[in-house]
């Protein structure tokens, strides 16, 4: 799941941004409002955290644009304003949820897990693939009830891949998803997690397309 | 209930007119009443000198002559008497009983009387009208000496009361009823003038708490337009002052709770750091977080300490040269880490002095100095001029940056006011400070623009001691 984090503070923003990235998002942190909107109507997000008084334009007129333009993204509103003034403009708006600041980092999580979860059609944080078992919310991965330790990459490819079962995953696709938008990738990386992923679990478990990209095994069933 | 005139307009103008249909009919009614009775008293005077010598020529003389051993007594028909209506079965009238004579000799012998006349003379031996009471009823007598005779013609108050009555009750009776009329068709006319007042009154009561906007002027009476455009002017001063009290509570909000959600997430970062480089960036970031509540603390207390007055300390005479050239030599340090420099002039003005709190002035200036730098560009300078100036001491400070858009530049003086796209690291409560100072000192603060746009400039002016 890609995340567009917009906070103009610098503070809050650094604090969100490293607890995604222990959290296995992969995401974007813009500081505007306007930068915010071009990101969000481009750059094919599955989640944006916005904050609502930002510099360039307002939280609420970010969301009322994006929303306008037909956008489904989901929206978790960011925000100090806590009249339910703003909570009810914003959820009339469009948002899918709304927190206050300062809130719990746990709340924060499970939050963007719910709204994973909604987004990918799945009642729990346990999706079962086959053999395979993925828990959202604690990132850990079974094969056949016995846990397999994942890397953090390695997870975020997997998760990735289970979100859209029969879907082919471009190379590109693959490495925002897991990558955002770091400049340094190898060029192979992807390949390289694929190879441990096929290790760890079992080698069927992803197929390769030819000049394509990769895909969850076909012939597994989603368990939901 | 206590009436008072002012509770509603309809009751004034009902009351007022009342009022004054009260007095105007109880005059008329009055006059009407002595009107109609100095005419009976003409008409019936008249009649009785007439009945009175009518007698003379045909009674006295006679009378005079002869010697009578009994008065002649004129009597009236029984029926007068006793039917209910005399007047219609021709044989006189009814009041022929209040109407009497005497005829009496020199000697003081009654020669002739009508039957409803007494025996005692009706009235003194002097002849003239005069008013006299006999066997308690008022009479009206005309007395007349013919001859050896006095001739005594009276007629009982009671007729000319009751004419005069008559007439003044058939004058009055339809003024009365036409004022009665008059009284209600007023209310109508008034309730239905008022009807304007009415409809505006029920549409401002409709209204909610929140529906602040202005009442049309187009629809309402002219007479109403002055009440309207003092409510409308009261509404927009409302309206304002919500707004700024709404920004006020966001603004404060947002620079409150940003840093605390900031302190916050970077703890629980650091409960959570899986390597050292995390864990450091973490407890980096919280230190950061600290220091920076911390200043907003800071600001906040002096904030609130500068409004509520209780650190105010004796005011003193201050030169601004002096307490310039000391915060310039404080500050030239912090401006040339990001390659800034001062450029000063007036600064050698004499008497340039204001009486002022010195430690305000101070923060004042340092306050001034520090946006001046923290929002001007890296490697610009900032300009500073001290003149005297017809309306006082003018001291300006005009950095180099992005030139604040003209409908934020009032805004910029009130607490937790952050600016679009402002990057730095300010909490928004500096200049609200100094406008605080400034408007303590009596000092105007204002921003302008640098006409090129390339930056602003903050003006203070002291007005002359």
């Amino acid at each position: 799941m890609r995340i567009l984090l917009v906070e103009d503070d610098e503070l809050l923003g650094s604090g969100v941004s490293d607890a995604l990235e222990n959290a296995r998002y992969a995401h974007e942190w813009v500081r505007d409002g306007k930068l915010a909107l071009a990101a969000a109507q481009q750059g094919n997000f599955d989640l944006i955290i916005l904050d609502l008084g930002l510099p360039g334009m307002d939280g609420l007129e970010v969301l009322r644009h994006l929303r306008e333009g037909g956008s489904q993204t989901a929206v978790l509103i960011l925000s100090a304003r806590d009249g339910s003034r703003d909570r009810v403009s914003g959820l009339n708006l469009g948002a899918d949820d709304y927190l206050i600041k300062p809130f719990e980092l746990d709340e924060l999580l499970a939050r963007l897990n719910a709204l994973e979860r909604r987004r990918m059609g799945v009642a729990s944080n346990q999706i079962k693939f086959g053999r395979l078992v993925l828990d959202l919310a604690s990132h850990s991965v079974w094969l056949d009830g016995e846990s397999v330790s994942l890397l953090r990459r390695e997870f975020m490819l997997l998760r990735k891949l289970l979100e859209v079962p029969n879907q082919i995953l471009s190379r590109g696709q693959l490495e925002a998803a897991v990558y955002g938008f770091e400049g340094d990738i190898e060029s192979n990386s992807i390949d390289v997690h694929v190879f441990h992923l096929r290790k760890k679990l079992y080698p069927e478990i992803i197929k390769t397309i030819r000049g394509v990209g990769y895909q969850l095994d076909p012939a597994l069933k989603a368990d939901k | 209930m206590k009436f008072s005139f002012t509770s509603s307009i309809r009751s004034r103008l009902i009351a007022s007119l009342l009022i004054a249909l009260v007095v105007i009919l109880g005059y008329t009614t009055y006059s009407s009443y002595s009107v109609s009775r100095h005419e009976a008293d003409e008409v019936f005077g008249a009649r009785l000198a007439t009945s009175a010598r009518i007698l003379e020529a045909l009674v006295a003389n006679q009378g005079a002559g002869a010697t009578v051993s009994a008065p002649i007594i004129i009597k009236l028909p029984q029926a007068l008497e006793s039917l209910p209506s005399p007047e219609q079965s021709g044989l006189g009238h009814s009041y022929e009983a209040k109407i009497a004579f005497q005829v009496w000799h020199d000697d003081g012998t009654l020669l002739a009387r009508s039957y409803s006349a007494p025996d005692k003379p009706l009235g003194e031996w002097r002849q003239g009208f005069s008013q006299q009471e006999v066997a308690e009823k008022q009479w009206q007598v005309f007395t007349l000496h013919s001859g050896e005779t006095w001739i005594q013609v009276a007629e009982q108050d009671e007729i000319r009361d009751e004419l005069t009555h008559d007439l003044a009750v058939a004058v009055m009776t339809p003024l009365i009823v036409g004022s009665l009329a008059l009284l209600l068709v007023a209310n109508l006319v008034v309730r239905f003038g008022l009807n304007p007042l009415t409809e505006l009154a029920e549409g401002i009561g409709k209204r909610s708490p929140q529906s602040l906007s202005e009442i049309r002027i187009d629809d309402v009476p002219r007479e109403m337009t002055p009440v309207i455009k003092a409510l409308n002017a009261l509404l927009s001063g409302i309206k304002e002052a919500l707004a700024r009290e709404r920004r006020f509570t966001d603004a404060a909000a947002h620079e409150l709770r940003t840093p605390l959600a900031a302190l916050k997430i970077h703890a629980d970062n650091l409960v959570r750091a899986e390597t050292d480089e995390q864990r450091q960036r973490s407890t980096k970031n919280l230190i950061k977080g600290l220091d920076r509540s911390l200043r907003l603390a800071n600001q906040m207390l002096v904030l609130s300490r500068t409004q509520s007055g209780v650190d105010r300390q004796a005011l003193v005479q201050i030169c601004l040269p002096e307490i310039l050239q000391e915060i310039i030599a404080q500050q030239e340090a912090v401006f040339a880490t990001r390659g800034q420099v001062i450029e000063a002039s007036g600064l050698d003005l004499s008497e340039a002095c204001v009486q002022g709190d010195e430690l305000k002035l101070h923060q004042l200036f340092r306050n001034l100095f520090d946006n001046a730098s923290r929002y001007g560009n890296p490697d610009s300078t900032i300009h500073i001029t001290l003149t005297r100036q017809a309306e006082g001491l003018l001291f300006t400070i005009a950095n180099e940056g992005p030139a604040i858009p003209e409908a934020m530049r009032d805004k910029v003086f009130e607490p937790y006011a952050r600016l679009a796209g402002q990057a730095s690291e300010g909490n928004g409560l500096g200049l609200a400070i100094v406008k605080e100072v400034a408007d303590q000192h009596g000092a105007k603060i204002w921003l302008d623009a640098l006409p090129d746009g390339s930056g602003n400039t903050v003006n203070l002016l002291f007005p002359p001691i």
